[in-house]
């Protein structure tokens, strides 16, 4: 409140000094902003960004930042979250104190139903010619039901393009591992724990310390981690906490259903032979990164993203084996891996311009965010300046020397580039540029082969692939993907189960995989037992209308 | 000290022939100054202790933010009855009570005991040094000491070392995977945090005790230990009730850090306590209204409590607050 109080005091001062000149501003709608801006007045509004961690700064301290401040006059105090994200946007909501712009991440439908967001739909339509365009498809998807559009989510694909590394769920092992034992690519669960129980055998200590043959991530709301992979090992791509029908299109939740029992039995069976880590349960989420950082895991389960600091820092170093490679594993050889993302419109998170926000300053914002939907500003967002981190060949192709591939995967450039901060969260398009470019550059196959390094190139010889996804099937048409979108209410009986499965998981899971084998039956029973207390079926039917009615809407404005 | 204060009043005021509206007006003329001083105090407590009462309101709604008041749903006591039948909250309950009184012991005999021993120490030099790293981890974050703990506890951590080491244990424990060494954990983790602190005040109450019993006590041809038991404790007694009585009416807060920073799905089930409960199923599921209602349940037992362990206090003849 009192920053918006500045701006508005700022905003008049700068009037009566300009003698009304910028009375036009306000009325001059769809015109470039950069023309309007001529006054040379610049304004700054609060953005918090909750989908993670990182350096509060203002973007014109960067250079993309301090570009699009000249051309549209406006830059943003950018603040991370910091702890838990329920606990910060539920304390916004009880205060009703919105920073000017925000990404709720996952809390973002408990701020639409407490009103917090604004619609954008007219802002949209008379201000941000470029945000409708790049959207254009997707505009159906990013109403709610009262037909309003509250966020602005990221990554808007146009066409597919196979990603060259991995980012979603896989099944790591160590390289040293797979070098080893001559390596074996397994394909199955079983094929999988036979290398790390084979591997763990002969290699009792790794370091001096003792081998640890599978870890596993369960920290806090990281427990998907863990109890996802049923669904993996099924054939299916993360949706969350059902499995979605291909032909019928109906949600069915799957943790009292025979693949988890299968799952669990596993772990339970790995447990007994000593490979299961015995602090799987108790780490947090630094003390599992550290512990894969440190070489002592003979393999594990997780998404690329989720363990990318631990899995960066293993591949920065300059030993080329402690590195951990990704398989698509499944229960067994007849099911089609679905690890690769399908194509997918994700309609929230997003970001969203806050009640109490004045409208000038809605306009202000609605066209900064425009300005970046352009197609030349995305190129600058995600592969930067022409002849500074990167080149285009005769044909048109855009590429990356060796020294702009080094310098543009620092942090320090990309932090003062502002790479770190615009190349994902605002508008943002997905696949490829209509010049058929790849929209991010390690997706382009000039950049991704520059990046491999005689490690990796050992690897990709040995499974005679041409880069890490090779092993992985390309995904299946899912339109509704991904079905963890769906919108749960806040205080609905589909929350609630949400709420109560997790605790009851946390709790049964680690006594079901510590228990003795003779006791898995009866563990397994008691489990079942207090899962037939919970309510899937509201959760089911919310994410079965939620499907029906994406996929359809997908599907409609294809044609 | 407590009880001879409020006799003195007490005897001021029945001398007093002026009772009733005039006789108070009249106090109130006398006293003055003192009632001008007070006044901001007052303030300040009707502002942030009275009128966020009202927002008990909200645990008999269904609170949305967004909407007024009166647009609110009422739905009265539906969040109590979800609290009080559902099945862990008992065991939820148990966790607090089980975790405050452990902290609540452990707490008084060890600040107690420490204030005592550093007492005795004569060297000044090495009296201060104790002192401060005794209280040194008061001042950590729990988020810094918790990952202490664990990984002090961890399965290569320095617990499982020693007690392997001295052959207590064959193999290494997992100490915060088995639920039933949680609270004694907590009890340890606490003491060790706050003891330094909590002897502070006891410290200061002993350096009132008058130096001339100690003397006649010596003369007497008390011995060290008598003199601790029969000068030094009773000296503190009136300190030691006034702060039991106050923790008494804390004992549904066993905290909220430490278990929820310690706490995972193989000790849930002893150490869940309500704080983390709300959490979860209040806040975190903004579901504000639950949150509220558990928070008043909370203070309805502290109430209780409070009046019962003043009143006790009172008929032990130890005087209470108030």
């Amino acid at each position: 409140m009192l920053a918006a109080l500045f701006l508005v005091l700022a905003a008049c001062s700068g009037d009566s000094e300009e003698a009304g000149s910028s009375d036009d501003n306000g009325n001059d709608g769809g015109d470039d902003a950069s023309s309007e801006e001529d006054s040379g007045e610049v304004f700054t509004y609060d953005y918090f960004d909750a989908s993670g961690p990182g350096e509060d700064i203002n973007t014109s301290e960067t250079e993309l930042g301090k570009m699009f401040e000249e051309e549209t006059g406006v830059n943003f105090d950018i603040e991370h979250i910091v702890g838990d994200v329920n606990q910060k946007i539920g304390t916004m909501i009880a205060s009703g104190e919105y920073p000017h712009l925000l990404n709720a991440e996952q809390s973002t439908d408990a701020v639409i139903d407490a009103g917090g967001f604004i619609p954008l739909n007219d802002l949209l339509e008379e201000h941000a010619p470029n945000i409708m365009k790049m959207y254009g498809p997707y505009l159906e998807l990013m109403k709610r039901d009262d037909g309003n559009i509250y966020v602005i989510s990221s990554g808007a694909a146009h066409g597919y393009k196979k990603p060259a590394n991995l980012n979603q769920g896989a099944w790591f092992i160590k390289r040293d591992v797979l070098r080893e034992l001559g390596y074996p690519q397994p394909k199955t669960l079983d094929d999988f724990f036979s290398i790390v129980e084979e591997y763990t055998a002969a290699n009792p200590q790794i370091d001096g310390a003792d081998t640890i043959g599978f870890t596993a991530l369960t920290h806090d709301w990281r427990f998907f981690a863990l109890s996802n992979q049923p669904m993996h090992l099924a054939g299916y791509p993360n949706d969350g906490g059902a499995l979605i029908d291909m032909d019928t299109r109906e949600a069915e939740v799957y943790q009292n259903k025979e693949i988890t029992k299968n799952w669990l039995e596993k772990l339970n069976e790995i447990n007994d032979k000593g490979l299961f880590d015995q602090e799987a349960f108790t780490q947090n989420y630094d003390e599992y990164l550290a512990k894969i950082t440190s070489g002592r895991v003979v393999g594990f389960f997780d998404y690329r993203w989720q363990a990318a600091q631990a899995l960066d820092t293993l591949d920065q170093d300059d030993d080329i084996y402690n590195d951990y490679m990704g398989f698509p594993v499944v229960f067994d050889e007849n099911v089609k891996d679905q690890y690769l993302d399908p194509i997918g419109f994700t309609a929230s998170p997003g970001m969203g311009i806050t009640v109490g926000t004045p409208e000038e300053d809605q306009i202000r914002i609605i066209k900064y965010l425009d300005h970046i939907a352009k197609e030349e500003t995305q190129k600058l967002i995600t592969w930067g300046i022409e002849g500074e981190t990167y080149e285009v060949d005769d044909d048109g192709r855009y590429y990356r020397t060796e020294e702009q591939v080094d310098e543009t995967s620092l942090t320090e450039f990309r932090d003062s580039f502002g790479f770190t901060y615009f190349e994902w969260g605002w508008p943002r398009m997905n696949g490829m540029y209509e010049d058929g470019n790849a929209v991010e550059p390690p997706k382009q196959e000039e950049v991704a082969s520059m990046m491999y390094d005689e490690g990796d190139q050992e690897f990709l010889d040995a499974y005679e692939i041409e880069t890490f996804t090779g092993l992985f099937s390309e995904p299946d048409e899912r339109p509704w993907y991904p079905a963890y979108d769906a919108p749960i209410e806040t205080g609905s009986d589909a929350q609630l189960y949400e709420q109560q499965l997790d605790d009851l998981m946390k709790r049964k899971y680690p006594e079901i995989i510590f228990s003795a084998p003779s006791e898995f039956d009866s563990q397994w029973e008691s489990y079942l037992g207090e899962f037939e207390g919970l309510n899937p079926e509201a959760y089911e039917e919310v994410i079965t209308n939620f499907v029906q009615k994406k996929a359809e809407l997908v599907e409609s404005s294809r044609e | 000290m407590q009880a001879g204060s409020n006799t003195t009043i007490k005897s001021v005021s029945t001398k007093n022939p002026d009772k009733g509206i005039r006789g108070f007006l009249k106090k109130c003329k006398e006293q003055q100054a003192l009632l001008w001083m007070t006044i901001p105090f007052v303030i300040w407590v009707v502002i942030f202790k009275y009128l966020p009462v009202w927002g008990w309101s909200m645990a008999f709604q269904n609170y949305k933010p967004a909407l007024s008041f009166s647009e609110q749903e009422w739905v009265g006591f539906k969040h109590f009855i979800f609290l009080f039948t559902d099945d862990r909250f008992l065991g939820v309950l148990r966790n607090t009570l089980a975790q405050s009184l452990i902290n609540l012991v452990l707490g008084f005999v060890t600040a107690i005991t420490l204030a005592v021993l550093i007492n005795e120490l004569s060297n000044m030099k090495f009296k201060r040094v104790v002192q401060t790293i005794s209280y040194l981890p008061h001042f950590l974050s729990w988020v810094v000491a918790a990952a202490l703990v664990s990984s002090v506890l961890s399965i290569d951590g320095i617990i499982n070392e020693i007690l392997m080491g001295l052959g207590f244990i064959n193999e290494e424990i997992l100490w915060l995977g088995v639920g039933e060494y949680f609270w004694g954990i907590l009890g340890a983790a606490e003491t060790w945090k706050n003891v330094g602190w909590n002897a502070i005040i006891y410290l200061a109450a002993i350096s009132m005790v008058d130096q001339e019993q100690y003397e006649a006590a010596k003369i007497d041809g008390a011995s060290r230990i008598q003199r601790i038991f029969h000068i030094t404790i009773p000296g503190m007694k009136s300190v030691i009730i006034v702060l039991l009585i106050m923790n008494i009416g804390y004992i549904l807060e066993s905290g909220f850090e430490p278990q929820y920073l310690l706490g995972n799905g193989q000790n849930v089930e002893y150490s869940e306590n309500i704080d983390v409960f709300v959490i979860k199923y209040g806040i975190s599921m903004f579901n504000f209204s639950l949150a509220t209602a558990a928070g008043m349940f909370k203070t309805v037992i502290s109430f209780v409590f409070l009046i019962a362990a003043n009143s006790l206090s009172k008929k032990m003849g130890q005087g209470g607050l108030y």
